[in-house]
């Protein structure tokens, strides 16, 4: 059995987001991915989702460097949302960048951190997943 | 002021000291600071470029890698793909080393007297195919024994990146052909030349642009607009500076100038 129903990817690039996607799938980690390309999309999706009723995916993948509306300001409006249930949030980026860890600190996310590349291993150690 | 018991001013006692000197030095120092900060600041939009751009797509080569492996690994089963794999983990070790590197925002880098030659022959063996396969001309006449002042990598990077460029911007019209030559006119610095005889570059337009970051005016999907910009911050931090003359259509010399040992 899948350890979440609904996952969610936030990025805008779009070989990781195959990686990330296949990798989620594989390890058994969720039923079904649903993929954002950047902040703006993701809050339309996600709030008609809330609104509809329908179930929100219980963890996201949130990308910080997108166009349009990026990770923080993604955020700074999702956060701020009404709601029953809220996904559990991981920051995945290629940026070490000292300030963006910082700053995830500050949204109490420094644990939820995880620096690109996502691989099967990365995510079976991560989330104490078997391998299928 | 010194006066008699009646309080009569009978001498004047003074002392001026010529405070040029010391006026001139914080001025100096002020000048410094205010440089130093800005190299700080490009040296940190560097480390930003470096540890998500190179970062991303280095991730994505591994990631693939690892993918292909799973759905082909028949393959995966020859010489070339680990040498693939191996390119792969070597490029996020780079990024990282140079990611801790930047980080720990030093401008302390080890500078040390350098043999300039082997590093200009060193360079031109990694890109022996491309010279070839471009059937390029390219002279080093550096003399053997010129030295500098600099950090190794760094120097490395920058003969790689001019060299590089002169092969990209080639002109279509003629055979590739670069000369490299030192320069030592006793002025405390060593001029490294690199003269081509590619597209050329229209200074009049682009004379601003052409060492900054992103900025790129030839029509090459290749171009990045980072080699130049980090080529210039590299030859700062060591003191030196980097300049560029170029007519469209001839071809650009880029001088380098190093501290002499």
């Amino acid at each position: 059995m899948a350890r979440f129903d609904r996952a969610c990817i936030i990025d805008d690039d779009h070989i990781y987001v195959y990686g990330a996607k296949r990798a989620l799938l594989k390890t058994n980690f969720c039923n079904e991915v649903v993929v954002y390309s950047n902040g703006l999309e993701a809050l339309a999706q996600l709030k008609l989702m809330q609104e509809t009723h329908e179930k929100l995916p219980e963890i996201i993948f949130l990308d910080i460097n997108m166009p349009i509306l990026d990770g923080w300001q993604f955020l700074d409006e999702f956060l701020y949302l009404e709601s029953s249930k809220k996904p559990i949030i991981y920051i995945v980026t290629s940026s070490e960048n000292p300030v963006d860890i910082e700053k995830a600190d500050q949204y109490d996310m420094k644990k939820n951190y995880i620096v690109k590349p996502i691989s099967v291993k990365k995510l079976t150690s991560l989330f104490d997943l078997d391998e299928t | 002021m010194v006066t008699n018991k009646n309080g009569k001013p009978i001498h004047f006692v003074s002392q001026i000291n010529n405070i040029t000197k010391a006026k001139t030095a914080t001025k100096l120092s002020q000048e410094s600071l205010i440089k130093l900060e800005g190299q700080n600041k490009r040296l940190m939009n560097f480390a930003h470029i470096v540890s998500h751009n190179l970062r991303s797509h280095s991730s994505n080569f591994s990631m693939l890698l690892d993918i292909y492996k799973v759905d082909f690994p028949a393959q995966t089963e020859n010489e070339v793909f680990p040498m693939l794999v191996e390119a792969s983990d070597w490029l996020i070790e780079t990024i990282d080393h140079l990611n801790q590197v930047v980080q720990i925002k030093s401008t302390e880098e080890k500078m040390e007297s350098i043999h300039l030659l082997p590093v200009i022959k060193k360079v031109v063996h990694s890109l022996k195919a491309e010279i070839q396969n471009l059937n390029a001309d390219l002279k080093v006449q550096v003399k053997n024994n010129v030295s500098v002042f600099a950090v190794p990598a760094y120097i490395e990077s920058i003969v790689i990146n001019i060299i590089s460029n002169a092969l990209r911007y080639r002109s279509d019209q003629r055979i590739p052909q670069l000369i490299i030559s030192s320069n030592d006119d006793n002025s405390g610095t060593i001029k490294i030349l690199f003269e081509d005889n590619g597209l050329g570059i229209d200074l009049s337009k682009n004379g601003d642009k052409i060492f900054k970051l992103y900025k790129t005016f030839h029509q090459n999907a290749e171009a990045k607009g980072v080699g130049l910009y980090i080529t210039k911050n590299q030859c700062e931090s060591m003191n030196g500076s980097i300049r560029v003359m170029s007519k469209v259509g001839i071809g650009s010399t880029f001088v380098v100038s190093f501290l002499r040992v």
